[in-house]
């Protein structure tokens, strides 16, 4: 489903990546561990296609990284739910707005939009919350609407950059194990952390990124 | 729901930077005004100007002894002449009608004789009437055989044409400052607007959105500021009509009631003004706080 081939990332001050090869698979749950600066986040973005290989290619379902344009960048971010550290919610739209934006972006009608956020925010236990504005959200709270909006639109893959990053040690676990449902659900996640205590006990596959470079897969 | 969208986020926009889409509005309002009157004070010397190209004669008088068949010749040399319009001949007795119509005399109870010379009263057509191009013709005119003189008013041509060139040029100028501090004024509310919301438009890249989707509340927030602004000029306009109309009257002696189209023409102006502002502004600023893949 996602595979990086010999991909290297050169930073002007840093080396993001170095000869990176490593694939994902359909419906996987993967952890991407290291310090911060081992290049997680890069990994991640290469998937978005937020940055490309200086070296190498990564391929992502039908899409790769040696040809892809601009449009096509946009219907393969339709695809992937990516949810982040920092939740990067519109703050002055409500948890509604904020779920059903991915929906409203791809035009789907306004009944659906409703049906389908609803049900979501019912799972993610935020459905009282609905009109609340996303500026107003606790940190675990805003993390849910965050993994909300990410899995609303169906996507492949969710990519979780250092998802529990700003919260506390209890709402690290709600999210965490929202991503693990979301998982059994049969989407792929792929979760970039350096909190090891919080998936110590888990069983997935971790990968061991330091400088930039894969220890172990 | 996309639609509702892009208008809720518009009204946040224009909300969120309320005193700078103010300052816009009002710049564009008084701009757009004084615009709009050298505009129709440009167009309404214009006219004039046509309007006098379009009267203005040449008197050719004939010689006093010309004979028929001479001043055939004269009006077949004329018709060659391609710059002329229409010609029309003013006989020694219509001459005399003509002085009596104009100073009550008959010119034969003063001097007992006609002395008033046959002539011709030529048109140009309205494109001809500049100054050399007149001299030119008054040139091919005095070279024909039965042509004694020739008048024209030489310094009223030349005048118009001073004074409307450098009213047009003033107009001109004056009309291109405004419209380029009315784009400067839409252009920065929007590039406020674009760097204030710069994470929206990161986060909207994220999930997928297109170019429109993300462009639109910004252009639409340009037409906002553009029509309001409009449509302030126009009340201007409509407020100052009285002190407009007397000095029209007193100055043109035009009459301004046909100033009542000019709402819709600085509601227009302000609207066009405003999407082009925007659009560019937008496509540059999104552009720069965008990723490549833009």
């Amino acid at each position: 489903m996602i595979k990086f081939s010999n991909v290297s990332v050169d930073y002007p001050y840093s080396e993001g990546l170095s000869n990176v090869n490593v694939e994902f698979k359909d419906k996987e749950f993967a952890f991407v561990l290291g310090p911060t600066g081992s290049g997680k986040s890069t990994l991640l973005r290469l998937i978005y296609m937020d940055i490309y290989p200086t070296n190498g290619r990564v391929d992502v379902k039908n899409w790769s990284s040696k040809k892809i344009t601009a449009r096509k960048i946009r219907k393969l971010r339709k695809n992937i739910g990516i949810v982040f550290q920092d939740f990067r919610l519109i703050q002055n739209l409500s948890v509604f707005e904020n779920v059903a934006l991915p929906l409203i972006i791809n035009g789907y009608p306004r009944k659906y939009i409703k049906r389908k956020v609803e049900a979501i925010l019912d799972e993610i236990g935020l459905l009282n919350s609905l009109r609340q504005k996303a500026g107003t959200l606790s940190k675990g709270e805003a993390q849910r609407v965050g993994i909300a909006r990410a899995v609303v639109k169906n996507p492949f893959v969710i990519l979780a950059d250092e998802p529990t990053g700003n919260l506390d040690p209890d709402s690290s676990v709600t999210v965490f194990n929202l991503l693990r449902k979301i998982n059994k659900l049969g989407t792929a996640v792929i979760m970039a952390t350096h909190d090891y205590l919080l998936i110590k006990d888990a069983p997935n596959r971790r990968i061991l990124m330091d400088n930039g470079k894969i220890l172990k897969k | 729901m996309r639609s509702f969208y892009i208008l809720k986020q518009t009204v946040y926009n224009i909300w969120s930077a309320r005193v700078p889409v103010m300052i816009a509005i009002i710049t564009i309002g008084i701009s757009l005004s004084v615009l709009i009157g050298i505009a129709e004070i440009t167009y309404k010397l214009y006219s004039t100007v046509e309007e006098i190209r379009k009267e203005f004669e040449i008197d050719i008088f004939l010689e006093p002894e010309i004979s028929s068949s001479q001043r055939a010749i004269v009006e077949r040399k004329l018709k060659n002449i391609h710059q002329i319009k229409s010609y029309k001949f003013v006989s020694k007795e219509d001459a005399a009608k003509i002085f009596f119509k104009e100073f009550g005399e008959n010119i034969f109870d003063i001097l007992s004789y006609n002395p008033l010379p046959a002539s011709y009263k030529i048109k140009l057509y309205g494109k001809m009437t500049h100054v050399e191009i007149v001299d030119n013709v008054v040139k091919r005119i005095n070279k024909i055989n039965g042509v004694d003189e020739v008048k024209y008013h030489s310094d009223l041509l030349i005048l118009m044409e001073k004074y409307f060139l450098i009213i047009m040029i003033i107009g001109g100028s004056i009309i291109f400052v405004l419209l380029l501090a009315m784009n400067i004024f839409i252009r920065n509310t929007i590039k406020l607007s674009v760097y204030s919301r710069r994470s929206q438009i990161f986060i909207l890249q994220l999930l997928g959105s297109g170019k429109i989707f993300l462009k639109s509340p910004f252009i639409l927030e340009g037409l906002f500021e553009g029509l309001i602004g409009g449509f302030f000029a126009a009340a201007i306009l409509y407020f100052f009509h009285d002190i407009a109309y007397e000095t029209a009257i007193y100055l043109f002696n035009y009459n301004l009631k046909e100033i009542n189209y000019l709402w819709g023409i600085s509601i227009a102006v302000g609207g066009i003004i405003g999407v082009f502002a925007s659009s560019t502004s937008v496509n540059k600023f999104v552009r720069i706080f965008a990723k490549d893949d833009y």
